[in-house]
């Protein structure tokens, strides 16, 4: 059940007035139900596997917090070992559903170089849907408890609602337990019927639908026809499909986000704001503090830190960030290209850690100040430049497409294209083309007021007076029913992310 | 309690301009199918007007012209129905027609009779039916009933936008004009065509006996029509138009005998063909369908079946749409005999006897056709020697209004959607002024030599004719 599909536009008003009618005390419960009937709406089977995570995780959570009162020294040799045992289960679930394919592929292919008979292949099972963010999810609430940084949650019934509530169990955001279970908990206490929050939730999701219908998915038209066949492309259409897709990405991903977020507002859920401006970022490391937040700060605080962070040699701290990047590549899912786009934004922080002094040098040098408008707007070029030069390789069907890609980018000169507008009329036509450019202006108009005045979408518009809060409602609404892809003709269309 | 009524009348207005908005966005992207205006001009028409209500598919709004039927027996008559419409979406058409008329008999052709169309639709017979009925519960009904479910594509059936929304890309001025135009259908639901049908058509299909069972969805249906006319006390009766294919005697006599059952009249036009004067070589549009002249002759008969048969009011000299319909059937009329005449005293006849618009224009050597039309130029008013030395005369409604003569002259006039412009100017001795008549700023014709006729239809707002006579063609027109 997709947010932007015809069933979820009937699920998700039931579940809203459900939890208003029903008794206060229920309210966890109705929300446990409707987010089973959401996950059951992807496969019955799949419910096995994040039973056994969210079972498991909490049965561990509330072991931990049992021997952590143990004074006896053998206490943290149990508690040691029974994280060590839940993290082997359900990483193991996780590794086994998106790399055992991955693994044995490669192993055969080595196998083979040797001559050696090549293994049996993984082939055919479908991944759980959401693996990587619930179990991630529930793992770092595991991790919180195994350091005492958070109280285990006694009731299962709210541990499960964590592990899997539908708004965020597809695509995320991750969530915190430290935020989300006292949430939950205070649930059957909140005042659902609080207009300005639903009206934030709201402009929330459509702002979701707009990112998501106009933009996304148009785009994708685009991208896809030259992504798809990029070897008759030159470096016009190249640039201009790498730079849609960094479009494309952000939209799509940034929708389910704010969809989620929407939903859960009205819901009386704060999730985390997963987006926060990353094409403004003037940095890669300011980069992954904007983007797809949930994963990095996971990262940041279950991965990074516990490696050393930065209190540590250089070398060693270098390292960290690699293996973090490596890390973050490796659970966007099992391919080479995953890995080098993983490696590639750790390479670009060492190379820009280690540079940094000669950076300093070369601003006194040239009596530059780093913080007038030219030298930011330099910067930002420059890092979405970085970013996209990425994200080559995590669109690319293989490593060798996206260094095929890049050397055409470089040796495919073609910018008698610009001027007979051929690439107008690839994958869309010009009044898309059109339709684009004005959704696109109007992105890059939202993004500006989050970045200069830090007020979200939901913020702005409801700070505005009436004529003008509804006026923004309608034109957003009206530019997605019209000018959004969906319908007859189109599927509803999947999240880049849900393959996650 | 004062600031919270407020807070929610303003909500309601949010939702309520929202609606709105929503609404008149699916009115313009809507397209235009040949039952768009057959719905649009139903509701169109004044309540309880319409005596005679004709419901089915293409074959009934092809074949039953009810100005026709209006001019030889003052019946008044809609063809309301939709193209390969099933049964049980003529039965909503009746319910509907309902809500706005008391006809006193539906006239229901059987075409669909001959196929199982129940629940199996074709997604564009079920787009024409369904996308321009106003909202109910009954319409709901029907769509459930031909999908089966409710999804996505249902919703598109409900608010045709979310099938239609695509065509954004293509939208023009005539989507916004049809929006504000009155939408009032001339033909009161026939499709008038004068087109004649490529191939040769014969009624061979019919007269072939065949092994047929009336479906029994078709059965039901029909049986549900009979009794809910029965109970709004209206008479129901059941024909099939002439038709070349499809059609077959087996599936006339399955239909006449649950007629039968159903004690409701049957006509059977195809048994009739020879007394209704049909022409297979010029009466068909094509093998399913009867053009304007084929029409015309089965609505006569139609016209004296109802006659006999039912007790109808004849509503001719009475202040009716139908009055209004018909005259501008003969202004249809007009322009084709118009646009198709080339021969000058003729076209001067033709135009003399319309109520459109025209301007006549003179120049040069015209003695040698004043001559063929003289006469019709005395009617007009417009004097033979006047028109030798060179100018324009506008006429309207067959008075003339306006003469400018040459050598220079210079004429502008809004006629609504276009601007007439005439102006003669410059030009030599020899050649004589160059003279120019224009619709608006694009549609210059430059006259040489001899007679230019531009007509206009000032109640369609829209050009009918152009043409330019001159000697050296002995009369015959240029277009």
């Amino acid at each position: 059940m997709l947010f932007n599909s015809f069933s979820f536009f009937v699920f998700f008003p039931c579940v809203f007035f459900g939890i208003l009618i029903v008794p206060k005390k229920l309210r966890c419960f109705w929300l446990f139900l409707a987010s089973l009937v959401y996950y059951l709406s992807w496969g019955p089977e799949m419910i096995v596997y994040i039973a056994i995570t969210s079972l498991s995780t909490y049965g561990s959570g509330l072991m931990l917090s049992y021997l952590s009162r143990q004074k006896h020294p053998k206490g943290q040799i149990g508690k040691r070992a029974i994280l060590i045992l839940c993290l082997l289960i359900n990483f193991g679930i996780l590794g086994f559903f998106k790399y055992a394919g991955f693994l044995t592929e490669n192993l055969n292919q080595l196998l083979q170089a040797v001559g050696i008979a090549p293994v049996r292949a993984v082939a055919g099972l479908a991944i759980p849907v959401g693996i990587s963010f619930y179990t991630f999810q529930t793992v770092g609430y595991l991790l919180d408890v195994y350091r005492g940084e958070v109280e285990p949650e006694k009731n299962i019934l709210i541990y499960v609602l964590f592990s899997f509530f539908f708004p965020s169990v597809v695509s995320g955001p991750i969530g915190r337990a430290g935020e989300l279970l006292p949430q939950f908990r205070a649930l059957k206490e909140k005042k659902l019927w609080d207009w300005d929050r639903i009206f934030r939730g709201m402009v929330l999701m459509l702002w979701g639908f707009f990112l998501k219908l106009v933009i996304a998915d148009r785009i994708a038209l685009f991208v896809n026809e030259v992504f798809d066949e990029y070897w008759l492309y030159g470096t016009v259409e190249l640039v201009l499909a790498a730079v849609s897709y960094s479009i494309q990405l952000y939209c799509d991903f940034a929708s389910y986000s704010l969809m989620a977020l929407g939903a859960a507002q009205i819901l009386g859920i704060t999730l985390i704001d997963n987006f926060n401006v990353p094409y403004f970022a003037k940095s890669i490391p300011e980069f992954w503090r904007r983007w797809h937040i949930s994963l990095s700060s996971w990262l940041r605080d279950y991965i990074y830190i516990p490696l050393g962070g930065s209190r540590c040699s250089a070398l060693r701290n270098r390292l960290n960030i690699l293996i973090t990047f490596l890390v973050s590549g490796i659970w966007h899912g099992a391919n080479w290209t995953y890995l080098v786009w993983g490696g590639l934004h750790g390479l670009y922080q060492i190379v820009g850690k280690t540079l940094q002094p000669l950076r300093q040098r070369l601003y006194r040098f040239f009596g530059i100040c780093e913080d007038w408008t030219g030298v930011s707007i330099f910067k930002i070029l420059i890092t979405f430049l970085l970013t996209t030069t990425a994200w080559i390789f995590f669109r690319a069907e293989s490593l060798s497409a996206g260094v095929d890609f890049l050397r055409r980018i470089f040796t495919k000169w073609n910018p008698e294209v610009l001027f007979d507008q051929s690439w107008k009329y690839l994958g869309l036509d010009p009044k898309e083309w059109g339709v684009l450019a004005t959704a696109i202006v109007i992105l890059a108009l939202v993004d500006a007021v989050r970045y200069f005045k830090n007020l979200r979408i939901d913020i702005f518009v409801s700070k505005q007076c009436l004529v003008i809060r509804w006026a923004m409602v309608y034109i957003l609404l009206f530019m997605v029913l019209l000018y959004g892809v969906y319908g007859q003709g189109y599927d509803a269309s999947q999240f880049i992310y849900f393959q996650f | 309690m004062r600031k919270r009524i407020k807070s929610v009348l303003k909500c309601f207005a949010a939702v309520a301009i929202g609606i709105l908005g929503f609404l008149t966005l699916q009115k313009i992207v809507l397209p235009r199918f040949s039952s768009t205006e057959i719905v649009d001009g139903f509701y169109q028409e004044e309540e309880n007007s319409i005596d005679v209500l004709f419901v089915g598919s293409s074959n009934m709004f092809c074949t039953i012209d009810p100005v026709t039927l209006y001019e030889e027996q003052g019946i008044a008559a809609y063809d309301f129905g939709s193209s390969m419409q099933s049964l049980n979406l003529s039965l909503l058409y009746m319910k509907e027609a309902l809500k706005y008329q008391t006809p006193k008999v539906i006239a229901l052709e059987v075409l669909t009779c001959s196929t199982d169309y129940y629940g199996q639709m074709t997604e564009e017979a079920m787009r024409w039916g369904f996308t321009n009925l106003k909202f109910s519960l009954e319409k709901c009904k029907t769509i459930y009933e031909e999908l089966g479910k409710i999804d996505f594509e249902y919703l598109s059936y409900l608010f045709p936008f979310f099938r239609y929304k695509d065509r954004w890309k293509k939208l023009n001025g005539e989507d916004i004009t049809y929006l504000t135009s009155d939408k009032i259908n001339d033909n009161k639901g026939f499709y008038y065509t004068t087109e004649i049908a490529k191939t040769s058509v014969s009624h061979s299909v019919y007269e072939k006996e065949t092994e047929f069972a009336l479906a029994e969805s078709n059965r039901r249906i029909l049986t549900e029509i009979a009794r809910f006319c029965r109970e709004e006390g209206i008479e129901l009766l059941l024909f099939k138009s002439p038709t070349a294919k499809t059609w077959t005697k087996s599936m006339s006599y399955a239909v006449s005998e649950l007629a039968a059952e159903l004690d409701v009249p049957f006509l059977e036009m195809n048994n009739y063909m020879e007394e209704m004067g049909i022409d297979y070589e010029t009466d068909f549009r094509d093998e399913s369908h009867l053009n304007y002249s084929g029409a015309k002759k089965a609505t006569s008969y139609m016209g004296q079946y109802l006659a006999e048969h039912y007790d109808l009011p004849d509503k001719r000299g009475t202040e009716n749409s139908w009055d209004t319909a018909a005259a501008r059937r003969e202004n249809q009329l007009q322009k084709e005999r118009l646009q198709s005449c080339d021969d000058i005293t003729e076209y001067f006849e033709i135009l003399a006897d319309s109520p459109f618009l025209y301007v006549i224009t003179a120049n040069g050597e015209t003695a040698g056709l004043a001559e063929k039309i003289g006469g019709t130029l005395e009617r007009i008013g417009i004097e033979k020697e006047k028109l030798a030395n060179g100018g324009s005369w506008i006429v309207k409604n067959g008075v003339l209004e306006t003469e400018l003569f040459q050598p220079e002259y210079q004429y502008h006039e809004d006629l609504g959607a276009f601007t007439l412009t005439l102006s003669a100017v410059g030009g030599s001795e020899d050649s004589g002024p160059d003279i120019t008549v224009a619709l608006r700023r694009n549609d210059y014709f430059n006259i040489e030599q001899g007679i230019h006729v531009l007509v206009y239809d000032q109640d369609k707002d829209e050009p009918v004719d152009c043409v330019g006579f001159d000697l050296d063609q002995e009369g015959k027109g240029a277009r």
